[in-house]
C-alpha cells in the first residue's frame, strides 16, 4: 500500500502539518483497504470525501491507495486548499483530487460518498476560542470574493485543532 | 458554470468507475454544466446499454468527468445568482460575513 510522502507534502505557515494523527488516519485507511480486499469482490471506494484536508497528505494518500477513485478534499482555509492542491500535484494525483474551500461539507451537494475521511479539530478549548476563530474567518471574507490572504496564520492554525467544549463541538456538527 | 481557463489532464479510462459515478450523478445537471462549457457530446438520457458498452459515449463521459478541469472561472447558484469563484482549480464556497 502506498502513502503520501511527507517530503512532497506542502504545509506552509498556517496549515496543519502532517502529524501523528494524520499518519494514524492514513494507516487506518490502508488497513481498512486490506480488510476490504480480503472480503469484498469490489473493495475500493470510487468516491472519497475528506473534510479538513489541511496539507493534503491524507487526500493524496487516498488517491494513491485507490488508483481509480476521485477524492474530494475540502477545507475552510484557503491556504490549506492551495497546499492540498500542491501536495496532490507533487504526487501526480492532481487530476483525481478535487479541492474545495468550504466549511465542513457545506458546499457539497448530497452526493453518495463511498468513504468519508475526517481528522477533525478535537482539542478541548473554551467555546469562545472556537467562535472567535470562526468569526475571524468570516470577517476575513468581508467585501471580497477572493480569500487568498484572508486569515492570519494564528487563527488558521487554531481552526485546525480547536474543538470547543470537550473537543467535540466540531465533530458533533459534522455528525 | 463560467470558465475562463480550462485545463485538460489525461486520466486513465475506467468504465467501471464511470458506471459507479453515473449512479451518483444528477445527469441533467452534469450535462448542463458540460453544455455551459461548450461541451455538447453528452446525450440527454443514458441507457443501460450505453453504460454497458457504448465506447464513444463512455469516452466522452470520461473526458468530461475526469479530464476537463476548470482552473479559473466560477460556479453560479441557479437560484440566487451568487458567484462562487474558482481560482487555481479550487472552488471557493465560503460565505461572506454578511451571508452567514
Amino acid at each position: 500500500a502506498m502513502q503520501a510522502d511527507v517530503r512532497r507534502t506542502a504545509y506552509p505557515d498556517g496549515v496543519y502539518p502532517p502529524s501523528e494523527d494524520t499518519f494514524l488516519l492514513a494507516d487506518a485507511l490502508a488497513k481498512d483497504q486490506a480488510d476490504h480486499r480480503d472480503r469484498d469482490p469490489d473493495p475500493d471506494p470510487d468516491l472519497v470525501l475528506e473534510i479538513g484536508c489541511g496539507s493534503g497528505f491524507v487526500s493524496a494518500t487516498a488517491a494513491l491507495l485507490f488508483p481509480r477513485a476521485v477524492v474530494v478534499a475540502s477545507d475552510l482555509s484557503w491556504r490549506a486548499c492551495a497546499a492540498s492542491r500542491e501536495t496532490a500535484a507533487n504526487h501526480s494525483v492532481a487530476g483525481r483530487v478535487d479541492v474545495i474551500c468550504c466549511e465542513s461539507a457545506a458546499g457539497i451537494r448530497e452526493l453518495v460518498f463511498d468513504a468519508i475521511l475526517v481528522n477533525p479539530p478535537y482539542v478541548p478549548t473554551p467555546r469562545e476560542e472556537l467562535t472567535r476563530a470562526l468569526a475571524a474567518l468570516r470577517r476575513s471574507r468581508r467585501g471580497g470574493e477572493r480569500s487568498d490572504a484572508g486569515l492570519d496564520v494564528g487563527t488558521a492554525l487554531t481552526l485546525a485543532w480547536a474543538g470547543g467544549e470537550k473537543g467535540m463541538e466540531v465533530t458533533r456538527c459534522m455528525i | 458554470v463560467e470558465a475562463e481557463k480550462v485545463d485538460v489532464c489525461e486520466c486513465e479510462f475506467n468504465p467501471d468507475f464511470l458506471r459507479s459515478m453515473y449512479a451518483k450523478l444528477d445527469w441533467t445537471a452534469f450535462r448542463e454544466t458540460a453544455l455551459s462549457l461548450k461541451l455538447d457530446e453528452l446525450p440527454e438520457t443514458v441507457s443501460e446499454e450505453m453504460l454497458a458498452g457504448d465506447e464513444q459515449f463512455l469516452r466522452a463521459f470520461h473526458h468530461i468527468l475526469l479530464e476537463v478541469q476548470i482552473e479559473e472561472g466560477a460556479l453560479i447558484c441557479p437560484e440566487t445568482g451568487r458567484r462562487f469563484p474558482i481560482t487555481k482549480g479550487i472552488a471557493n464556497l465560503l460565505l461572506n460575513e454578511d451571508e452567514c
